[in-house]
């Protein structure tokens, strides 16, 4: 099998890097890139599933000079716990309302 | 309403988006401000509801979720120790892996090792032990089927460790008594043990907890002109029912928009000419209408509860597993 990694960019740099996250796919990767492409501090973010038998996805995200990108990355993570646990608090409320209309 | 308020514009032969109204950028206040609610109907196996002001990446994730990563309980290993009937042994216990069963996966844990005994917290046990005899087929009313039917109430559960006092047989038992399993002749007979587990629908279907999950976008349906008289009524029977209602405007018949939900996007009104340029048929880009359809171990509103926790701990597993990366 060709090597996949070969035209991953090797060089780790506080602006730019490439995450691999095994066992996910898009689920996990359109979530992240969805929030992080809106952060003003991104200046790249996108994720592929590189070959469909791999069950793996590589996420890059390149941020704007003066910032870290572990830490563009963390605050993603935390503004999607926030809005899935505002979804979540949304439909238990909705889901009560509508057993008491019942 | 415009057509920029409409992004989505489904033509007679293609559907376009219109500029100016790409999906707009996450913002947790504004998010925060438009995410809406709306339950429709939720019974014991089917939910309907809206989500209104949601991404498509959100609610992509939740259906991806709710279909390959909820976990349920199904029957994984079938010792089988008699088996003279006309199904073979790995089709059987193919049958058998695919019954639903009542047990609610939230009250197990997946089991760690493959090959250990099972235990009170990882496996429920049943055993199905049946034999065709000649009284059998007598008791039959129809004398004309001669093969015995073994059916899933025929599939008894067996309490392992303490389980005899958390559980009764309707909570743990065959979703269902009417499941066909096999046909037996006289003298033919099957008897085994089977071994449900806990897994995710990811690894095999059998453990999915949905019969299905979709979502579609709220149809948007304007008129543009007035259309009045045998044009209304043509107008009318281009949609489902309830879509177009006719009013009686000084003797005229005059068609209007009674319920957009209710269309199913067909764009059958396109056939006709008379009607082009009087109509536009759009989508609501952030109102997803939501369905779950539960095979019934779980409520649908818990397994879309279940999803959005497996999305919380699948987000902060990545973001533990990438603060461990050193290399790239």
């Amino acid at each position: 099998m060709v090597e996949l990694e070969d035209d991953v960019q090797m060089v780790s740099s506080e602006l730019d890097r490439t995450f691999i996250f095994e066992d996910e796919g898009h689920t996990l990767g359109s979530l992240l890139t969805y929030v992080l492409e809106s952060f003003p501090e991104t200046n790249f973010c996108a994720y592929s599933v590189r070959h469909p038998s791999e069950n793996k996805i590589y996420f890059r995200l390149k941020v704007k000079e003066g910032n870290i990108v572990e830490e563009v990355f963390k605050r993603g993570i935390q503004e999607l716990n926030k809005v899935l646990n505002h979804v979540k608090k949304t439909f238990n409320k909705a889901i009560t309302n509508y057993e008491g209309t019942k | 309403m415009s057509k920029m308020d409409n992004p989505i514009i489904m033509n007679k032969y293609s559907i376009e988006r219109t500029l100016g109204n790409e999906i707009k950028p996450y913002n947790y206040e504004e998010f925060v401000k438009n995410f809406k609610v709306n339950i429709i109907s939720c019974s014991e196996t089917d939910m309907e509801f809206d989500l209104i002001g949601i991404d498509v990446a959100l609610a992509n994730s939740l259906r991806r979720v709710i279909l390959s990563e909820v976990p349920s309980m199904a029957i994984e290993k079938v010792h089988i120790y008699q088996n003279t009937s006309y199904v073979l042994d790995e089709i059987l216990a193919h049958r058998l892996g695919l019954i639903p069963l009542k047990a609610d996966p939230r009250q197990f844990k997946m089991k760690e090792d493959e090959n250990s005994e099972p235990n009170e917290h990882d496996s429920l046990v049943y055993e199905m032990k049946i034999k065709c005899t000649k009284k059998d087929l007598d008791a039959l009313a129809h004398k004309q089927f001669i093969s015995f039917p073994v059916y899933s109430k025929h599939i008894k559960w067996l309490p392992v460790g303490n389980q005899k006092d958390m559980f009764t047989e309707n909570d743990v038992g065959i979703n269902g008594d009417d499941i066909l399993i096999a046909k037996l002749r006289p003298g033919q007979e099957i008897e085994l043990k089977m071994f449900a587990v806990k897994g995710i629908p990811k690894d095999h279907a059998k453990f999915q907890s949905v019969c299905t999950s979709w979502y579609r976008m709220m149809p948007n349906i304007k008129l543009l002109d007035e259309i009045k008289g045998n044009d209304a009524l043509l107008l009318q029977s281009c949609f489902p029912k309830g879509v177009i209602g006719l009013k009686s405007v000084k003797g005229v018949l005059v068609a209007f928009v009674e319920n957009c939900r209710k269309d199913n996007s067909s764009r059958n009104v396109f056939r006709y000419k008379q009607f082009d340029d009087k109509i536009l048929l759009s989508k609501i880009q952030d109102h997803f209408i939501f369905t779950i359809e539960s095979i019934g171990a779980m409520k649908p509103n818990i397994i879309f509860l279940e999803a959005i926790n497996i999305i919380i701990r699948k987000v902060n597993g990545a973001l533990e597993s990438a603060l461990n990366q050193t290399e790239i």
